[in-house]
């Protein structure tokens, strides 16, 4: 056993002297090997990714910078006037008060005399308050009003121009009365849910134009109201307030995460009260 | 004697067919370590380079930046979305004092509104009375000139034409479809 292990020896010796000068240039070969295969292909890869990864930033950076010059170029007063008129337009709440001041004011404008009117009271505040983009809660009111067609038909044409906004759904024309079935809209604070790299849709042209004729309407309509303890402007303050306190909770939000950790960016999230 | 036989190795081959292979090699390993450390340097620059850690910082500055003018952005969120649906409402609605003005502008003198009803579906819903036939003839002439422009009609049905005695005149039911 001994002279089988010394032979073995004396083998590997008799290798190693005939191989000598082979051992190292092929540790060399072994270990590039080992280098390119574990750590400089899969850099290589990652170099592609974090190329991938800038261009994403700096995309993300362009509508970040966009965002904040537009937002930088808004004056805050302007936005509140026109959140004003909007939200006088369509309340974000049940706005009877607004609703028979317009209905009063439009029939004394047009000679007409207002007889028995009923409400439909329309949907809980919290089911309203659960509302999807295009949907509106609404108030429907039956109205008898006394006049000749021409004063009905004025009756008809101010109401398209008085806040809240209404849309007249039926009209029965009598002799000298007609009975009308009219919708008035409001629309509850949605909660405010934005991603911040996403481009901030701005003012159109015919957002503008629509906010340009609700002023012009309004100031038709005030000129109508002149009494200044009309229930409907009374009711913009307490309105404008429900607001500010969702904005300013938005103000309070944290922000969840940044988009180098997700793709989508952060998401801001904020709930406003519901009524 | 044959000088073809050689009992001894070619060693002095052997040694250079060994010291060639030895040479190959080693050219080899040091061909290995070139490449390997060529791609070592040029990763290490590109990523020393790299603008990653200045655009996220640049990022985050932004990103702080918006959060100061949340308050501002809500606004506008709001502001677009009431007014998109202030515009649909608008849109929407149907303008009855223009549709009912053409409607009485074309009756003629003769003729006499009964009703004039606008339904839920749309509907336009008249009757008139005469005691002539010809003026409930251009009236509901003009009905048709109406529903053929294509403006306010899509449909013009008449429901009847009946004769009273008692009154003795002529009654006339008809029903459009708004467009």
């Amino acid at each position: 056993m001994n002279s089988q292990l010394k032979l073995d020896k004396s083998i590997l010796q008799i290798l190693y002297y005939r191989y000598k000068a082979y051992i190292i240039p092929f540790l060399v070969i072994f270990v590039c090997i080992i280098l390119l295969g574990r750590i400089i292909i899969p850099q290589m890869q990652s170099f592609v990714i974090i190329k991938e990864e800038e261009k994403e930033y700096r995309e993300r950076i362009n509508i970040l910078k966009k965002n904040l010059s537009y937002l930088m170029g808004l004056s805050d007063s302007d936005l509140d006037a026109q959140l004003k008129i909007l939200s006088v337009a369509l309340p974000i709440d049940k706005d009877y008060a607004g609703i028979i001041n317009a209905i009063s004011n439009v029939s004394a404008k047009s000679g007409i005399g207002v007889g028995d009117y009923s409400f439909g009271v329309g949907k809980l505040s919290t089911e309203s308050a659960k509302l999807e983009q295009n949907q509106r809660p609404l108030i429907r009111i039956n109205l008898q009003l006394k006049g000749d067609m021409q004063k009905i038909r004025n009756f008809l044409k101010n109401l398209q121009k008085r806040f809240p906004l209404a849309e007249v759904l039926s009209v029965q024309f009598g002799a000298s009365s007609a009975t009308i079935q009219i919708n008035f809209y409001y629309r509850p604070l949605s909660p405010i849910v934005y991603n911040e790299i996403d481009p901030i849709s701005s003012f159109s042209k015919e957002d503008k134009d629509l906010i340009n004729k609700l002023i012009e309407w309004q100031s038709v309509s005030e000129k109508l109201v002149s009494s200044p303890s009309s229930p409907s402007s009374a009711l913009q303050g307490p309105l404008l307030e429900e607001q500010e306190k969702t904005f300013k909770s938005v103000q309070a939000s944290p922000t969840v995460s940044s988009p180098s950790k997700s793709p989508q960016g952060p998401v801001t999230g904020v709930s406003s009260q519901m009524r | 004697m044959n000088k073809g036989i050689n009992l001894l190795p070619n060693l002095r081959k052997d040694r250079a067919h060994r010291r060639k292979t030895v040479l190959i090699v080693r050219l080899t390993s040091i061909l290995f370590l070139f490449i390997v450390s060529i791609f070592a340097i040029t990763l290490f620059i590109i990523e020393s380079q790299s603008p990653i850690a200045s655009l996220r910082q640049q990022e985050a500055d932004l990103l702080s930046n918006l959060a100061q003018l949340k308050t501002k952005r809500a606004k506008v969120i709001t502001i677009n979305d009431r007014s998109k649906n202030i515009s649909d409402i608008i849109n929407k609605r149907t303008d009855f004092y223009t549709i009912s003005g053409v409607v009485i502008s074309k009756i003629p003198k003769d003729v006499t509104s009964g009703s004039l009803e606008v339904d839920l579906k749309k509907t336009i819903t008249m009757s008139a009375t005469s005691p002539s036939l010809l003026a409930i003839s251009t009236f509901l002439d003009n009905l048709v000139n109406i529903t053929g422009e294509k403006k306010f009609f899509s449909k013009l049905t008449v429901g009847g034409i009946s004769f009273q005695s008692k009154g003795n005149s002529y009654s006339l039911t008809v029903k459009a479809d708004l467009l």
